[in-house]
């Protein structure tokens, strides 16, 4: 995959949007780099996961853009917008219980132009899924499940992959399984936005960090600037 | 495994009619019918996740558009069931369209609206089609090439052959990508949708397949028992199908025959004792809530065949 690092492949701008008459976010920037792990940080109830959802477009956008390659998705109807090689990993995982973990999958890459070269790098990316395909996603343990759920996104190719919360709730062999993965798909090219709770997985694998606060983008930090400002940290995390 | 499951299941269907009486063919035969209609529900109850109310109107459509070209226009049956069969397949698609801008509860509403009005309708219309009270289609507009289908050998496995052909189409569709797609839908919209799938044109698809074959039902009990009325319009007759699937198993292929067997047999038996034969079924699905919450098939799916389609 050619991917132009430091080009900005995402472009949020004045982002605002919510559930209904609820508003959540108030006027939202940032973007994110090909290949790169950009991490939008903030407590619970900023306005992380609606961002996400927002750029999916299973929230309505009210003002402002958000660009992919230059191809405004505000208008698009939500299930166009995984025809742009966009990804998302939800918060919760959210995978279809009752259907196996190979059924799971060719649910996923029924849609891809590529499902051999993407079932391959699936496998390569989680062997351990190749041991369980004939059980029921319901029933594997949550590390199993996230990785199932992160495999399903990868069969669309995904050129930008959002993932909401991923470690949460896993013991740390299952977070460190994971942010392996993170860190093999941004050597693949794929850029990738995540929302993470946890600082110290945010500090190993983030390029960069939007810190948002009340729907708003209120700093921004990049990698090698996280040390010196740990303090930005405590503010917007309390931690 | 699956399809001798299948084969065994229709073979018995078919070794039935040779060794139970006279009485319990007709029943088989009724319960093949209406099994049919069950099956329609369970494509979107089953696998779809959505609950409608409104099924009866389906049903209607069929019956119907099959029993009014017979009795007004002269129609020859296999005519007037391309036209049961169209009619319900329109009636579905126009509902779907409509009915499925809502979801959850406000979705079992609408359609159960829909489904009033259309029975409202048959009953306000009643110069054509005699409302409650119905009319027979007689028994000459009950023969193709000769072969009299208000006869009990000929409607038996006229009503094996369309069950035969529900049954199979409903199988084969579960293992199509559509299929695992519809199921998808069902356990989590959502999700399907960031998968690149347009769920609205597929819950329309299943609408449409689904209220095509609950006509298909409608038409075929119309022609094989020879009656229409505005009774298989109401509102009972949108819960039973519901009440079958979830007897028999919601999901499953083979759940919506046997749910379906259970609550007739279990009507007819009851009768035999009390007219209160529906308190009889009320207590049957409490106890299946209870110990059996997936339905009879999807227990046994559950404890003891893992594979059961």
């Amino acid at each position: 995959m050619l991917i132009l690092a430091h080009q900005s492949m995402l472009e949020v701008s004045n982002l605002h949007a919510g559930y209904g008459k609820v508003r959540v976010l108030f006027g939202l920037n940032f973007n994110v780099k090909g290949g790169e792990v950009h991490c939008l940080l903030g407590r619970n109830g900023a306005g992380k996961s609606t961002a996400l959802k927002a750029i999916m477009g299973l929230v309505k956008t009210t003002t402002g853009s958000i660009k992919f390659e230059d191809s405004e998705l505000t208008h698009l109807p939500a299930h166009d917008i995984p025809k742009q090689r966009i990804g998302l990993i939800p918060q919760g995982r959210r995978l279809f219980s009752e259907l196996t973990v190979a059924e799971n999958l060719r649910v996923g890459l029924m849609t891809s132009d590529t499902p051999e070269r993407q079932e391959i790098r699936v496998f390569e990316l989680f062997p351990r899924l190749q041991e369980r395909l004939q059980q029921k996603a319901g029933t594997l343990s949550g590390g199993e499940q996230q990785m199932l759920a992160v495999a399903r996104a990868l069969c669309l190719e995904p050129k930008l992959l959002l993932l909401d919360e991923p470690t949460e709730g896993l013991q740390p062999t299952m977070v460190a399984l994971i942010t392996d993965a993170i860190s093999q798909l941004k050597n693949d090219g794929v850029a990738i936005l995540l929302v993470e709770q946890h600082v110290d997985t945010v500090i190993s694998v983030a390029d960069r960090v939007t810190f948002v606060d009340n729907g708003r983008t209120v700093a921004s930090l990049k990698a090698n600037e996280f040390e010196d400002n740990r303090d930005i940290f405590s503010t917007y995390l309390g931690v | 495994m699956t399809k001798s499951l299948h084969i065994s299941v229709l073979t018995s269907l078919v070794l039935l009619f040779f060794v139970v009486s006279d009485y319990h063919d007709g029943n088989l035969a009724r319960i093949m019918v209406l099994a049919i209609y069950a099956v329609g529900y369970n494509l979107l109850f089953g696998y779809t996740g959505l609950l409608s109310l409104g099924h009866a109107l389906f049903f209607a459509a069929g019956m119907y558009g099959l029993a009014l070209p017979i009795q007004h226009l002269g129609v020859s049956p296999i005519e007037a069931f391309a036209m049961g069969l169209a009619s319900a397949a329109t009636v579905s698609l126009v509902i779907g369209f409509l009915a499925l801008r809502t979801t959850g509860a406000a979705f079992m509403i609408v359609t159960l609206m829909f489904a009033q009005a259309g029975f409202l309708a048959l009953l306000y219309f009643g110069q054509w089609t005699r409302g409650d009270e119905g009319f027979v289609i007689q028994q000459a507009d009950r023969i193709i090439a000769g072969i009299d289908f208000s006869q009990s050998t000929e409607r038996y496995f006229a009503a094996f052959v369309l069950f035969a052909v529900a049954y199979l189409l409903i199988a084969w569709l579960i293992s199509t990508p559509f299929g695992k797609c519809l199921i998808a839908i069902r356990e989590n919209e959502e999700r399907a949708q960031m998968l690149g799938y347009d769920v609205h044109r597929h819950k329309l698809l299943a609408m449409l397949v689904s209220g095509t074959l609950s006509g298909a039902s409608g038409a075929a009990y119309a022609f094989l028992f020879g009656y229409a009325g505005a009774t298989f319009a109401s509102v009972q007759y949108s819960i039973l199908p519901l009440l079958w699937v979830l007897l028999g198993g919601a999901g499953t292929t083979i759940g919506p025959l046997i749910g379906t067997a259970f609550a007739f047999y279990l009507i007819d038996i009851s009768s035999h004792f009390t007219t209160a034969h529906l308190l009889v079924v009320g207590l049957a699905i409490v106890l299946l809530t209870l110990f059996a919450p997936q339905g009879l098939a999807g227990e046994i799916r559950n404890r003891l065949i893992s594979w059961l389609p």
